[in-house]
């Protein structure tokens, strides 16, 4: 066990000890930075019951919280590394992890199914609980200068863990803070998890190096809970996905209280990212507030863009340092190839899959397709199919590998389905060996699946095929698009 | 499953579930006791438009924070909505 450089937990404590009055809240509770500074200290004592200091290796499967910061803390001044994660991951996916990633322990809501049940279990605090895994096999090697890790499972079949030096996050941090005009005035209200590029790069980190202030709503954001937010704490800079945004929509000016609606005319900023945003949340949500800023990041280079808003059609100009070209990948495919100062270095737990993706010049190959006019994005496509639920990006496989570990499984296609309202789903097609109910697979799934990954629509039966016996796609669809009541509008 | 049905309120709250999730949640699968909207194949999308049609319908609050549990099945929505002083639909 290595322990870890600590150049950015230096580098944010700094930042957060020159800002002490700044604070992080929710609707209940408030910290000042200076709070969240002592009591880092304390858990880190705590975490001894776990972990031993000096380069364990820390997931961190929490909601979003004030005090999730001071955890954060924690594991950096102890020379650990933390591994943020998305709380939602299923226990299975978590227990690949651990295997993996050679993790040490994991700080979870208390009561969650997740891995990590052993005996030995610590409270941080009523919200989060410490629980050593028992790991005691292969670790792979980190980098020598990896200082986090972030999840992504957009490009590989299981969540794989970005490394990042302390340089790279602090180059995304502060080329972010300088793109959005961060002050120390401004006060983000921040629905997306922390776990995430949308959260972490724009938000948090930028935040704490600012001496900015935060809120941070563990519930998830119903359009309701978005307003009483917005109304209670007046903020600058709203983020969250584009499925947060569409729940405004089921809101008129007309229908809102006056200090809800100054509130949110108050905003300055409206992040969003991850997931297309339709135009017409767009146009309601500007209609109510203001433009949304719709970027273009990536999980393994960090923001790439910066978008004010008033240019829909694009997702925004090129950040200092930032380049962008296309070019063919090994496939032949033209596809966008992103060079950032906020890289990551590789997965932890896929070797050699990061390195697969760059090119000779150190760009990330992307899947997207697009092209860069004046400095200015803009996306046309994706050269390879994946789900986007929601602004959460995964493989086909990670969907199908699952329902396929169900012993009575002999087949099955899973695909994106647009519901007659135009929300995106999951839906799969099962073939089984013998009556399979869809809520016994359900549950089969529920066990090794993220939430967001199990199909909302399962149809088990024959597969439809065609006379060479091969499944036909699109027959598979209008199956699975007839569970709908209502007509279907649209699918992809 | 018909002496629920014939509460207003119930039969109202299903209506919403079958709605908001596209009917993917039958009116039938709703009503289930035994199994929460998760169970049944509600996503997290469709659940927050259910809450805040909830809200929009019948003029409640819901802090997801803190009462999330109470947003797991219709029956436990119907006594959440009740306890909130919402007599009918």
């Amino acid at each position: 066990m290595i322990p870890r450089p600590t150049r950015l937990y230096e580098a944010v404590t700094a930042a957060m000890d020159a800002a002490p009055e700044a604070t992080v809240a929710t609707l209940r509770e408030r910290r000042t930075f200076a709070e969240l500074r002592a009591d880092a200290a304390r858990r880190a004592d705590l975490l001894d019951a776990v972990a031993p200091r000096g380069g364990s290796r820390v997931l961190i499967a929490l909601a979003n919280h004030p005090d999730y910061i001071a955890t954060l803390l924690a594991v950096w001044s102890r020379t650990d590394l933390p591994i943020l994660a998305d709380p939602s991951l299923g226990p299975a996916e978590i227990d690949t992890l651990v295997d993996g990633c050679g993790i040490d322990a994991i700080v979870r809501a208390p009561g969650t199914e997740a891995a990590g049940t052993g005996a030995i279990s610590v409270a941080l605090d009523e919200r989060q609980l410490a629980v050593a895994t028992g790991f005691t096999g292969e670790r792979p090697e980190l980098a020598a200068d990896t200082e986090l890790g972030r999840l992504t499972s957009g490009s590989t079949r299981a969540p794989a863990c970005i490394e990042f030096s302390a340089e790279a996050v602090t180059n995304a941090a502060r080329t972010w803070a300088q793109a959005s005009g961060l002050r120390p005035a401004d006060l983000s209200l921040c629905f997306a998890g922390l776990y995430n590029g949308l959260a972490f790069n724009t938000t948090l980190m930028p935040s704490l190096f600012t001496g900015a202030s935060l809120v941070l709503p563990g519930g998830m954001p119903s359009g309701g809970a978005i307003m009483r937010h917005v109304t209670t704490f007046r903020p600058s800079i709203l983020v969250a996905f584009p499925a947060a945004y569409e729940r405004l929509t089921d809101y008129t000016l007309g229908s809102l209280a006056e200090p809800t609606a100054e509130a949110l005319r108050g905003l300055r900023l409206r992040l969003s990212s991850a997931a297309p945003l339709s135009a017409a949340v767009a146009e309601h949500v500007a209609h109510l507030s203001g433009p949304i800023s719709d970027y273009y990041g990536i999980a393994e280079t960090g923001p790439v863009t910066f978008a004010d808003g008033t240019r829909p059609e694009g997702k925004g100009m090129l950040l200092p340092g930032v380049t962008v070209d296309v070019r063919p990948r090994p496939d032949g495919a033209q596809v966008l190839h992103v060079r950032t100062a906020s890289m990551g270095t590789r997965y932890l737990n896929c070797p050699g899959e990061f390195e697969r993706a760059i090119a000779e010049d150190g760009s990330y190959r992307t899947s997207d397709t697009g092209t860069v006019r004046d400095g200015e994005l803009f996306l046309t496509g994706r050269a390879q199919p994946i789900l986007n639920i929601g602004g959460r990006k995964f493989t086909v496989e990670s969907v199908t590998d699952a329902i396929g570990a169900h012993p009575e499984v002999t087949d099955c296609r899973v695909m994106a389905l647009t519901t007659p309202s135009g929300r995106e789903c999951v839906g799969a097609a099962v073939q089984a060996r013998s009556a399979l109910e869809p809520a016994t697979l359900r549950a089969f799934l529920r066990e090794r699946l993220a939430d967001y990954k199990v199909p909302e629509v399962i149809v088990v039966g024959d597969l439809p095929r065609g006379a060479t016996g091969k499944v036909k796609a699109e027959a598979v669809r209008e199956l699975l698009t007839t569970s709908f009541q209502q007509p279907v509008t649209g699918g992809r | 499953m018909s002496d629920v049905l014939q509460d207003s309120l119930t039969r109202t709250v299903v209506e919403m579930v079958v709605k908001a999730t596209d009917g993917t949640v039958d009116a039938e699968t709703a009503q289930r006791t035994d199994q929460t909207f998760a169970d049944a194949g509600m996503t997290s999308l469709a659940f927050l438009r259910l809450v805040d049609a909830l809200e929009i319908r019948f003029g409640v609050e819901i802090d997801l924070e803190t009462e999330l549990d109470q947003m797991r099945t219709v029956e436990l929505i119907v006594a959440y909505l009740r306890n909130q002083g919402v007599a009918d639909a």
